[in-house]
């Protein structure tokens, strides 16, 4: 959930309508891949730059659609959704694809330190590479622009169709990294193991203080949200509250953060 | 005493601690123009604002017809006979004429239905008023022209048994015709008894239709006298505190310098065709046009963000046909665009972001990581150099007056020294002693050898600065004219299309 959230915090910083839905699919699709690769003998490198690569074709289908088609991001995304996933469906006939090696699990399922593997392999590395990217490079203040205003930052002379490609590129890779990490969790790689985790990368970036306007916000936010998400879910696991009501109790979090921030920014203004 | 209308007495107001109006007083008579101006932030639209009730002073009395008055909304204002017209139309676009004329205050019948039959009546004398035929009442707002919607909430304003009519800022966005018809207008209610407050930037309006001219600065009213005993520079010092050389013109011996840029029959489309010109190293080239004339797009054209259909642009002798903004730049073109607010400012940033945007790869060190030192140091040297006037360089954008947002632009391109430096409307908004000083830049960076492209509908200003002039109309270059044939008039013919 994390690596999805950082590419959907870009794309919705990018503005113009920015967002893309169809982080859950291109994981599902991605993890299929990953695991038809491994059964089909690729071995383990092969099947990683496999999948990385077509998490990259996937995000760029997407990115070519918005910056250079023409679509909203929204509607092309939500196409590619249905796409992906229903690919994925098909690709493995709704079986479940097991039989990875035993040792695959080092990375979803053990811990160094204490902290899980995948987390402090890929997780922190990524968010530092994302806040670094965001905060700190020329790519990162124009993402900053684009997202403010497109009209300008076109005139001065910032190309933001390339930029909003890369973004959306970004968040395919960053979706098929996750599948390797989900694949290595579950040791199966299910069609439909990205279902609804679109919405909840969106709630994050959102909570993490991301403008949905674009422009507005960072990504240290979206650390601390994602933060507060994982705290939340495992807290009400141990606390043996039903998993159903998870997502209602992230829903309330989600409308409650954003009404009081609402009421603060006003009260400033005022 | 009773030909007194309208009379103001120590209005004070302050927002947060910076006082906004300080004692103003002020005194109009019945059927007089009295024309308001000063910089921006100055309190103009504070003031007026304030006679109309849609502020309230912190202290001082209004005196309307000899009573003490004070309006809580507009509206109530608009009904005892004071309307305003704000510079930007205040319209719905999709309601008709009818009903914007009457917003607000629709015409009752028992029950609270809408008497459509009487307003019609009423609309029908409103807009004759202001010159608009009774046949538009049944359109959509969106479909009159901005300068008739103008007029539209002008006949809004002065349907009302209108006695005191406030203009703030009227012509800045009406074509030249749309501006005579506007002070034709103005003449005829003065002359019915109506009192006009006029604001505006433009001084040679105020010389034209006001009868007395009152200064505004930082709150305060430092000048008011007759227009009869107005001149520039008195104006003008009176609303800066300071004086200015308006003569900022330096001749330069232009023959033997090389052509920079040559465009040859250049054609687009939808917005312009066969537009041919040169402009030599150091030289500025004034494009004078009204809005829509095409003047902006064939700037765009050559700045690489529209591509032509036709002709070709050599720049320093090679082709350079549709090339994009980013080797534009390469190349040393550089373009400020027309319109600040759309395609200029990222407001919710910082002034450094904003400074910074064009050139951000020119502060990358190692890594694509930018050099924050380095950053600061040239938005620094160019808050200095350009005299930008903020706390700090990381207060955002849009807390600075005006004229220093479009002074941030404007340097934008200069942290980079430019070839050709093309200026879209470089001082539209922008009060007079911004302006003369950025006219002072311009002029300077011409010295420097940079050629300039300056496109403005602003014509002292065209003629002021140019080199040479060309006119353009309805996608189409009507006319060259070198500094010697300069005149008003000459341009003005040019431009409206009369031989």
């Amino acid at each position: 959930m994390a690596l999805l959230t950082f590419g959907e915090a870009l794309i919705i910083l990018a503005g113009k309508g920015g967002i893309d839905i169809s982080v859950g699919s291109m994981l599902s699709l991605a993890g299929v891949i990953f695991g038809l690769a491994m059964s089909n003998g690729l071995g383990m490198f092969g099947s990683v730059v496999i999948v990385i690569f077509s998490g990259l074709i996937l995000g760029a289908i997407n990115g070519i659609l918005v910056s250079y088609i023409g679509l909203p991001p929204m509607i092309a995304t939500l196409g590619t959704s249905y796409a992906y996933s229903s690919l994925a469906l098909y690709l493995t006939g709704g079986v479940p694809i097991s039989g990875f090696p035993e040792g695959f699990s080092v990375l979803g399922q053990e811990n160094t330190l204490g902290i899980p593997n995948q987390v402090l392999f890929v997780v922190v590395p990524i968010a530092i590479l994302t806040y670094l990217l965001a905060s700190k490079t020329s790519f990162g203040r124009k993402i900053y622009l684009a997202g403010t205003n497109d009209e300008a930052a076109k005139l001065a002379t910032i190309n933001t169709r390339k930029l909003r490609l890369y973004l959306f590129t970004y968040s395919g890779i960053l979706s098929s990294i996750a599948a390797i990490i989900m694949c290595s969790w579950l040791m199966t790689a299910k069609a439909d193991a990205g279902n609804g985790l679109e919405m909840k990368a969106i709630t994050a970036a959102v909570l993490g203080g991301i403008s949905i306007k674009g422009g507005e916000g960072n990504i240290s936010g979206v650390i601390l949200a994602i933060l507060i998400i994982t705290i939340i879910s495992s807290g009400l696991q141990i606390a043996n509250i039903n998993a159903i009501l998870e997502l209602s109790i992230l829903g309330i979090v989600l409308v409650a953060v954003v009404a009081i921030d609402n009421k603060f920014k006003k009260r400033i203004k005022a | 005493m009773d030909k007194t209308i309208l009379e103001l007495k120590n209005i004070s107001k302050s927002f947060g601690g910076v006082n906004a109006l300080k004692n103003v007083s002020l005194n109009i008579e019945k059927g007089k123009v009295v024309g308001i101006v000063g910089e921006n932030g100055a309190g103009k639209s504070t003031l007026m604002k304030i006679i109309v009730g849609a502020l309230q002073p912190d202290s001082g009395e209004i005196f309307y017809k000899g009573k003490r008055v004070t309006f809580k909304t507009p509206l109530e204002a608009m009904n005892s006979g004071i309307s305003i017209v704000y510079q930007e139309p205040n319209i719905f676009g999709d309601m008709s004429v009818l009903e914007n004329l009457f917003l607000g205050n629709e015409e009752l019948s028992k029950f609270g239905k809408i008497n459509w039959d009487k307003m019609y009546e009423n609309g029908k004398n409103a807009l004759s008023l202001v010159d608009l035929p009774e046949d538009i009442l049944s359109k959509n707002m969106n479909e009159l022209s901005i300068g008739n919607q103008q007029l539209v909430l002008i006949a809004r304003g002065v349907s009302q048994n209108c006695e005191v009519l406030i203009l703030d800022e009227p012509t800045s966005i009406l074509s030249y015709s749309e501006t005579e018809t506007l002070f034709k207008i103005i003449k005829r209610l003065q002359e019915e008894g109506v009192s006009i407050l006029y604001i505006s930037h433009r001084l040679e309006e105020i010389t034209r239709i006001t009868d007395s001219v009152v200064v505004l600065r930082d709150g305060e009213v430092t000048t008011s006298m007759k227009t009869e005993d107005v001149t520039e520079e008195k104006i003008i010092s009176a609303m800066s505190g300071r004086t200015f050389n308006m003569d900022v013109f330096r001749k330069r011996d232009l023959s033997d310098v090389p052509t920079l840029i040559k465009v040859d029959n250049l054609s687009h489309r939808d917005y312009y065709s066969n537009v041919s010109f040169s402009i030599k190293k150091g030289e500025i080239l004034g494009m004078y046009g009204l809005v829509g004339s095409g003047r902006s797009e064939v700037a765009r054209t050559i700045f690489g963000d529209l591509l032509s259909s036709g002709g070709e642009i050599y720049f320093e002798g090679e082709k350079i046909n549709n090339h994009d903004t980013k080797s534009a730049v390469e190349r040393g073109i550089h373009y400020l665009p027309e319109d600040r607010g759309v395609q200029g400012l990222f407001n919710i940033h910082s002034v450094k972001y904003n400074m910074s945007a064009s050139f951000i790869e020119n502060f990358v060190g190692k890594f694509g990581f930018i050099d924050r030192k380095q950053e600061v140091k040239a938005v620094d040297d160019n808050i200095n150099k350009y005299n930008i006037k903020l706390h700090s360089m990381d207060a955002k954008i849009t807390s600075l007056s005006g004229g220093n947002q479009q002074k941030v632009l404007f340097s934008r391109w200069l942290l980079k020294q430019p070839k050709l430096l093309i200026l879209d409307e470089p001082t539209r908004g922008v009060d007079i002693a911004t302006k003369s000083e950025m006219h002072n830049y311009i002029m300077n960076l011409a010295s420097e050898g940079v050629s300039i492209l300056l496109i403005s509908s602003d014509l002292t200003e065209v003629l002021m600065l140019s080199d040479r002039l060309i006119i353009m109309r309805e996608g189409k270059l009507v006319g060259e004219l070198n500094r010697d044939e300069f005149t008003e008039e000459n341009v003005l013919r040019l431009s409206i299309g009369l031989q």
